[in-house]
């Protein structure tokens, strides 16, 4: 497909793009996905970077001299990226912000404020839906805007961020009409492709995916793939970008991912943001009062279930892949109740894969999913 | 103190046992025996060997200390010291420039840093898992079938070390019976290995560094391949000592030297 | 079958005879067996100086609370369980209102730990981890062992199923509250949750950011609320007031006795100051409390005395060192390290940081609880849990620190090998990151930390012969 191929040309280029941005003055911001809002870094001017690659059993092993090893993959992963100084992109960013989402995070930032040479931007996030959290978030993203107004030497006006919040509101309906494309009984777009544009949308830049985006709904609309394989939701607590072990063997199984609840994953794209009235409160009614699902370590996670099930229904998936990141806890927990729910209220089977980005989970990996991928085609 | 001030130093590793007699700081005898199954049968075995190659007799030991992993069951010792500050010490007599030592032994491995003067500034170890001991050079070598001590030399033929990523020996094995199944060459899986090893081994130092003279102890020196893949992670030489394996009980005699006077 | 048990317990036979039918049921219902029992008394044998009589009576105080919570359902109108964070303040909402009594509150997890894996050794919470890990926290994932004792406990029934869990899982620590939601969805239990956050300038302790806790405070107010509605009882200004002196009147003779270990010689073992503080400090029944500040205070009595008379369980002049987490249901780590020519002069949470003792910034009875939990450097987070410890050595003047984080938690653990160097930077003296669990005794094995131990004391013992 013609846009797939514009958005790997986008992502080769982005890191030079960037640089030579920076070289001519423009600042740049780093983030992890989920609860940052990249609207206002976007306003203010200073160039949004998502950071959220993973996979790589290297990038752990350089996490050990600075974080013990009972800490969520991810967030280790993350220290190795920040630390090794191999990673072209996270060299990029002037500040960082990430969401202290929960233990695992707060490590994470407790590491790169210790050692980490970069300024690190601690952005608390409360853990429920309700309107004290929210005043609570809209305060510190309040804060956040006062930083990044430092950053970049200007106030970040009401209009530009009612622009930004356009533009992503864009962006984010094109990647969800893209993504309802695989409701489908044979959909064109595979798992991994619409994984990759996902993770795309938060390094590139938002107009070119948008962009990229339309031209792939374009491409695929109407159209039906040859065979129909059977359907896969995967949950994940972190789908990083690059780490598509997973997509990798499903596909060769023949089987295809039509729906992730993933943190970055579609979940950013189901509310908009209405740009109305207060833009900041508007930016928390986003992220945290309207979050949908909540993840699993909101208090309590509410509704979550019920969306799993609604989205295993409407996209009719014949199984689940649970990806799991060792040391993420909440999701592990949750997992003893959801599976136990999900036999009697779906029918269907679920598979756990636990991974701590090492290289030899390949092989059991795969054992796991082509005995899935056979029992599901052996219910059909 | 009696003119002959004899005194010695017994290693009892979970391998092997080793014995070092030293008069003053003059080392006179050693002996090493497979540790076997009784590590207290084994202290005694390996000291009356060493005493075998001298005209003294267990009488004329003025003080003894015992280490290694076995070092509380060697009963006729006056005295267990910790086999960090045994190795120190046998290293640092050894080779004075020493500021590293890296020991891999059959139970766990060490890095320990020395200061200017030759003692123990800190140490990391490892003992967790087999797969950052010498314990997985063994269940390598029952896998592929290549005897222990030919390890090194085949390793180095190696054009294209394969990367072994599993940080669980158990897991490594089946990784490595994979690759065997997949044709890899022998020499491409144990270099592989080495390098694997030496990256569990680095990264228990990374951040304190390696920048001062490093010398490899313990029997596991004697494996060249192990010593270039752990030069190739840190960057520059090691140093060998002339017995690498009795870095420890030299240390132990020369502390029991000490504490005779 | 009990009365040896109850005996070493430090229960006296008029006690026994009147207290056993009650205490007997419990700790059938807990599972100690015949075999138990001896274990228990083999352990407490071993392990504890049999000298210190007010020890002996805070393990009876402990052993009769545990004994209040086991059959908190047949004796008490409502039953709430609180996360271990809120110790100290649990009280006030036992005392609440005018029907005193009638609400039972408690942190099992904690009790469970002290009492239970504290006084009767590691192999009494094993059946407690085991059923945790049948029941959605299982094994190898790195679960708190605190919160599997309480989930354990609940899936066995050996403990009673609470009308609420007042939890504070949101605002100190993730795995807190993931394991009171899987209380709520395997036994259906009400949560009431208090949350809490980062702030931006997080890094700001000894301060706290005010906004650190106002928002935690405001989400307590309506966990209270939730308690009222459960319980039908208001907590009252009154009870609040009540419940925190009570607990200041235990926890004062306990401070005294980690100041003594401060004497040299040494007069008191380590593990009997730290799991007397702990057992000290617990959330107990009024009547209990009354019994534990008297044993606190005889404890305390007794080892000024063995200050004045220069006696020590060390040498004057043996060199000693700070152990930030020992395992409170193990004491044959910090057996090993005493008989290693070393003292462990302080750790274990129990010494206060010098903005412990300053005045709350805002009186409000829930903004100074929040405000007292973020104090103690490692509930706000890894960095000031390193100044914490710092501040701690530097008054106390050791010459060695072991990092002992707990294995499994996620709060205080991550950051083990940044509050080495920071400790080995700012004091110049050995300090020794140590894998250990304070829970789950599972996790490590003193006999294969001993080789590490034994080094870092020599290592310890060589620069403090330097220094002097």
């Amino acid at each position: 497909m013609e846009a797939l191929a514009a958005l790997e040309t986008h992502l080769r280029e982005r890191v030079n793009d960037i640089k030579e941005r920076k070289n001519k003055g423009a600042k740049v911001v780093g983030f992890v996905p989920g609860f940052t809002p990249e609207e206002l870094i976007y306003a203010s001017g200073a160039i949004p970077l998502g950071l959220l690659e993973g996979g790589d059993s290297s990038a752990i092993a350089a996490s050990s001299a600075y974080m013990t090893r009972f800490v969520d993959t991810f967030c280790r992963a993350q220290v190795g990226y920040y630390m090794s100084g191999e990673h072209p992109l996270y060299q990029l960013p002037d500040l960082v912000v990430i969401p202290s989402a929960d233990d695992n995070f707060r490590a994470l930032i407790d590491v790169l404020v210790q050692v980490g040479n970069i300024e690190v931007f601690r952005l608390g996030i409360p853990h429920e839906r309700t309107d004290i959290a929210v005043d609570f978030y809209v305060e510190m993203i309040g804060l956040l805007k006062k930083k990044l107004e430092g950053l970049v030497g200007t106030p970040i006006e009401d209009n530009k961020l009612q622009e930004a919040i356009e533009l992503y509101n864009q962006m984010r309906k094109s990647l969800n009409d893209l993504g309802q494309t695989r409701q489908s009984p044979r959909p064109v777009l595979t798992g991994k492709e619409y994984a990759r544009i996902n993770h795309a949308s938060y390094v590139g830049d938002v107009k070119t995916v948008t962009e990229i985006c339309n031209s792939l709904i374009n491409e695929v609309k109407g159209k039906e793939g040859r065979d129909s394989k059977p359907r896969v939701l995967l949950v994940a607590s972190t789908l990083a970008m690059n780490d598509y072990k997973v997509h990798d063997i499903l596909e060769e199984a023949g089987a295809s991912v039509v729906f992730e609840e993933t943190c970055e994953g579609t979940r950013q794209c189901w509310e908009e943001v209405k740009p109305e009235g207060d833009l900041l409160s508007a930016l928390g009614d986003k992220y945290i009062r309207r979050r949908t699902p909540p993840p699993p370590f909101f208090h309590p996670p509410e509704g979550r279930y019920e969306f799993l099930i609604e989205k295993a229904r409407d996209y009719k998936v014949d199984g689940i892949v649970w990806y799991e990141l060792l040391y993420r806890e909440s999701y592990e927990t949750e997992l003893f109740y959801f599976s136990r729910k999900l036999e009697k209220d779906l029918g269907i089977p679920l598979v756990v894969l636990q991974s701590e980005y090492d290289l030899s989970e390949t092989a059991t990996f795969r054992t796991r999913i082509e005995a899935f991928v056979e029992s599901i085609k052996g219910r059909k | 103190m009696t003119s002959k001030n004899l005194s010695a130093g017994i290693d009892v590793g979970s391998t092997t046992a080793k014995a070092t007699l030293v008069q003053g700081k003059q080392c006179i005898a050693t002996a090493l025996i497979p540790t076997g199954h009784d590590m207290a049968q084994a202290a005694e075995k390996v000291l009356t060997q060493a005493l075998e190659k001298t005209t003294f007799t267990r009488k004329d030991l003025v003080y003894t200390v015992g280490t290694g992993y076995g070092r509380h069951g060697v009963s006729f010792a006056d005295e267990a010291v910790s086999e960090i500050a045994c190795h120190a010490k046998g290293a640092f007599a050894s080779i004075p420039e020493t500021r590293v030592v890296v020991d891999i032994g059959g139970q766990d491995s060490k890095l320990i840093w020395l200061s200017d003067t030759g003692s123990v500034v800190d140490f990391a170890m490892n003992d967790k898992c087999a797969a950052g001991t010498g314990r997985f050079l063994d269940l390598v070598s029952e896998t592929l079938g290549v005897r222990l001590e030919d390890l090194g030399g085949i390793s180095l033929k190696s054009q294209d070390p394969c990367i072994i990523t599993s940080t669980c020996a158990i897991f490594a094995e089946s990784e490595v019976v994979g690759l065997r199944s997949r044709g890899t060459a022998r020499e491409d899986i144990i270099a592989g290995i080495h390098q694997s090893l030496a990256l569990r081994i680095t990264s228990m130092g990374s951040r304190r560094g390696f920048k001062k003279e490093i010398v490899f102890s313990g029997g596991v020196a004697k494996n060249i391949g192990m010593q270039r893949a752990l030069e190739q992670r840190i960057g520059y030489g090691i140093l060998l000592p002339d017995e690498p394996q009795l870095l420890g009980s030299l240390g132990a005699a020369l502390i029991a030297s000490d504490r005779s006077r | 079958m009990y009365d040896k048990l109850l005996e070493v317990c430090g229960f006296e036979p008029e006690e026994i005879a009147e207290e056993m039918p009650r205490i007997e049921r419990a700790l059938r219902i807990i599972g100690i067996d015949e075999t138990g029992t001896e274990k228990a008394v083999a352990y407490i044998n071993q392990y504890f100086d049999p000298e210190l009589i007010g020890f002996r009576k805070l393990r009876a105080v402990a052993v009769r609370e545990l004994a209040n919570l086991v059959l908190a359902r047949e004796e008490n109108e409502k039953v709430v369980y609180f996360t271990p964070t809120m110790i100290g303040g649990i009280e006030s909402f036992m005392l609440s209102g005018d029907n005193q009594g009638d609400v039972y509150c408690q942190s099992p997890d904690l009790l469970l730990w002290m009492a239970l894996g504290g006084i009767f050794g590691p192999w009494s919470l094993i059946p407690l981890l085991e059923a945790a890990e049948e029941n959605g926290m299982r094994a190898g994932q790195a679960h708190c062992g605190a919160f599997q004792f309480k989930i354990g406990a609940l899936a066995k029934e050996v403990i009673p199923k609470p009308d609420l869990l007042f939890t504070m899982g949101g605002m100190t620590c993730t795995q807190a509250g993931g394991a009171d939601t899987l209380a709520h969805e395997l036994f259906d239990i009400p949560v009431a949750y208090v949350d809490g956050t980062d702030y931006p300038e997080g890094d700001t302790w000894p301060e706290i950011s005010p906004r650190h806790i106002t928002y935690a405070a405001e989400t307590m107010r309506r966990c209270e609320d939730r308690f009222a509605e459960v319980t039908g009882v208001k907590i009252s200004a009154e009870a609040q007031k009540e419940g925190l002196v009570g607990a200041a009147k235990t926890l004062r003779p306990l401070l005294g006795l980690t100041e003594m270990r401060r004497k040299d010689p040494v007069p008191v073992g380590f593990q009997e100051v730290v799991l007397s503080y702990y057992l000290g400090v617990l959330p107990m029944h009024p009547d209990n409390r009354k019994r534990a500040i008297e044993a606190t205070g005889m404890m305390a009595g007794e080892v000024k005395q063995r200050v004045e008379n220069g006696q020590g369980i060390a040498p004057k002049g043996t060199p000693r060192i700070f152990f930030s987490f020992p395992p409170l249901s193990d004491a044959s780590l910090i057996g090993m390290v005493e008989k290693l020519g070393i003292v462990i002069s302080g750790g274990g949470g129990m010494n206060l940081t010098a903005v412990e003792m300053k005045p709350p910034t805002i009186p409000a009875w829930e903004e100074r609880s929040i405000e007292g939990i973020y104090r103690k450097g490692f509930w706000h987070n890894g960095i000031s849990g390193g100044q914490a410890f710092l501040e701690q050595c530097r008054y106390l003047k050791v010459d060695g620190v072991v990092v002992a984080n707990t294995v499994c938690c996620r709060l205080f653990n991550p950051c083990t090998p940044l509050q080495k160097e920071l400790l080995e930077k700012e004091l110049g003296i050995p300090v020794l990151a140590l894998e250990s669990d304070v829970y789950d005794t599972r996790n490590y094995s003193t006999e294969r930390l001993r080789s590490r131990m034994e080094a870092f004391a020599e290592i310890v013992k060589e620069t403090a012969v330097a220094k002097n």
